[in-house]
């Protein structure tokens, strides 16, 4: 069965102003959807290594083999920027897990929804998730703001459950949870042998074998 | 002491606004099978819960049962990003295409001014490559936006949207809406009141004055209405501030936030059925 995985953070203070509605949002994602349920760690117990590498960027404390690599998704509610998803607990490293710092793919992880502000802001994100990508089909986000609203995760894992693709099920929730002059994106990866253009969840349709060796990535966005 | 806040003047209304109440549809199955035929999709009503599902190889009808909304979509056929996108229209082409494909379905956009044009992007890019990737329109999104007596309808339940494609091939369109019915007046809060239930947001809660500050600004007064999914029977005057956040952690963080701009105690809206949870003030 399909492990799924979520992370948020409520209570920034004093390092950021609080997002009330990410754990309802995050925590009806992980009701919703069909699967085992392999983590939910919100607060001071979701930390920036548990999307990391181990012996990537400084400090080099990234632990994501014991986290978002034993989910086959991940779902993460907070706070976000063109430098990646921020988080609120400072003793285990700097707070925010930078995509130079992501190598995901290796273990279980296949898609990753960073529901914050701007993580895929284009231009520039060819760039910063050009390592990501090392078994990962998909990163799914905004290139715009977004909203702190409690509703998406649940559309979208109802989407998902229902056999819409990962992209259309992303596209539909976006378009039902935001005003349209907010931007949804995503980027994945594909190869000859992996195009993850299809993929649904485990279950409910087609999906890909897992992207590696030689990929190419392709970005898309749209408004909601 | 400093102070985090600071807001701009918030618009005084010189009446009273309208109570609208958005009366939950009936009739999905008939309404779902009649819009079906005008979408020209084939095909059994599905009950997928929140939604009415008709759709057959080329097209998917979605009628939502909580709202007067739809959408359609040939979107989910796509093979790529890339797939149709010869010959996207420009901007002044796709709002005609748009405007004409509603229409030939006698989808009345009555109450909905068309608001911006937006390009959907793609690019491929292969991640050692040191060229920027060519980045490419592969659709435009005309937007229409809905006002009632002049005042504009907040959040992601009033909203029109079609996607022009390739050969100005519409794609797909959404209409989120509910059809409002004038049942007769809000007193408006006055702005001070507001500015203070903003002062108690717990999303402020816990930041250090002096090293952080909340700057409002572009304060308006409003309706909100929830994502098409949701029972929501009247719409909700509020006031929308646009804000930014500044911390030394995180030096700007931009974010709107919309006030209740009625004095609605929780019996009454239990009692008037407005929302089916209990409110919240304050939210995003």
């Amino acid at each position: 069965m399909a492990r799924i995985g979520i992370e948020w953070v409520v209570n920034y203070a004093p390092a950021s102003v609080n997002l009330p509605a990410t754990r309802p949002q995050a925590e009806r994602f992980w009701n919703t959807l069909s699967g085992e349920k392999a983590f939910n760690f919100g607060d001071n117990q979701a930390w920036d290594i548990d999307f990391e590498q181990q012996g990537t960027g400084f400090p080099s404390s990234g632990a994501d083999r014991f986290v978002v690599e034993l989910a086959d998704i991940t779902y993460f509610a907070g706070h976000g920027s063109v430098s990646g998803p921020l988080f609120s607990e400072p003793r285990r490293d700097d707070t925010l897990a930078r995509p130079s710092e992501m190598r995901l793919g290796d273990g279980l992880a296949n898609w990753v929804v960073f529901d914050a502000c701007e993580v895929l802001l284009d231009p520039g994100v060819e760039r910063r998730f050009s390592q990501v990508f090392n078994g990962l089909h998909y990163v799914l986000g905004f290139h715009t703001i977004c909203s702190d609203e409690k509703a998406r995760g649940g559309i979208f894992a109802d989407y998902l459950n229902q056999g819409d693709r990962m992209r259309d099920a992303w596209r539909k929730a976006c378009q039902e949870t935001e005003p349209f002059w907010l931007v949804w994106a995503y980027i994945r990866a594909s190869t000859q042998a992996a195009e993850t253009f299809v993929d649904h969840w485990h279950g409910q349709g087609e999906v890909s074998a897992d992207p590696v060796g030689g990929v190419e990535l392709t970005y898309f966005r749209q408004a909601c | 002491m400093a102070d985090l806040f600071s807001f701009p003047d918030v618009p005084k209304p010189t009446a009273p606004l309208g109570f609208y109440r958005t009366p939950i549809p009936e009739g999905g199955m008939r309404r779902a099978q009649d819009l079906a035929k005008r979408f020209g999709v084939s095909g059994d009503v599905r009950d997928a819960h929140a939604r009415l599902v008709i759709s057959d190889a080329a097209s998917a009808l979605e009628v939502f049962v909580a709202s007067d909304s739809l959408r359609w979509s040939t979107i989910q056929t796509l093979r790529s990003e890339e797939d149709g996108a010869e010959g996207v229209p420009d901007e002044e082409e796709a709002k005609a295409i748009a405007s004409d494909f509603f229409k030939a379905r006698g989808v009345s956009l009555d109450g909905a001014e068309l608001h911006s044009v937006s390009p959907a992007i793609t690019w491929r890019h292969i991640p050692d490559s040191k060229d920027d990737p060519e980045r490419r329109t592969v659709s435009r999104q005309v937007n229409y936006a809905y006002a009632l007596d002049g005042w504009p309808i907040f959040g992601p339940g009033a909203k029109v949207q079609a996607t022009v494609g390739g050969k100005g091939r519409v794609t797909e369109c959404y209409q989120f809406w509910r059809h409002p019915r004038r049942d007769g007046e809000h007193e408006i809060l006055p702005g001070d009141v507001v500015v203070e239930m903003l002062r108690r947001d717990p999303m402020f809660d816990g930041l250090k004055p002096g090293e952080t500050t909340i700057t409002f600004r572009n304060a308006r007064l409003g309706y909100y209405a929830l994502t098409p999914r949701e029972y929501q029977r009247a719409l909700i005057p509020v006031y929308a501030f646009e804000g930014t956040a500044s911390t030394p952690a995180m030096p700007r963080h931009d974010f709107v936030r919309y006030v209740v701009a009625v004095r609605f105690a929780a019996d009454e809206v239990k009692r008037q059925g407005i929302i089916s949870h209990a409110p919240v003030y304050v939210f995003s």
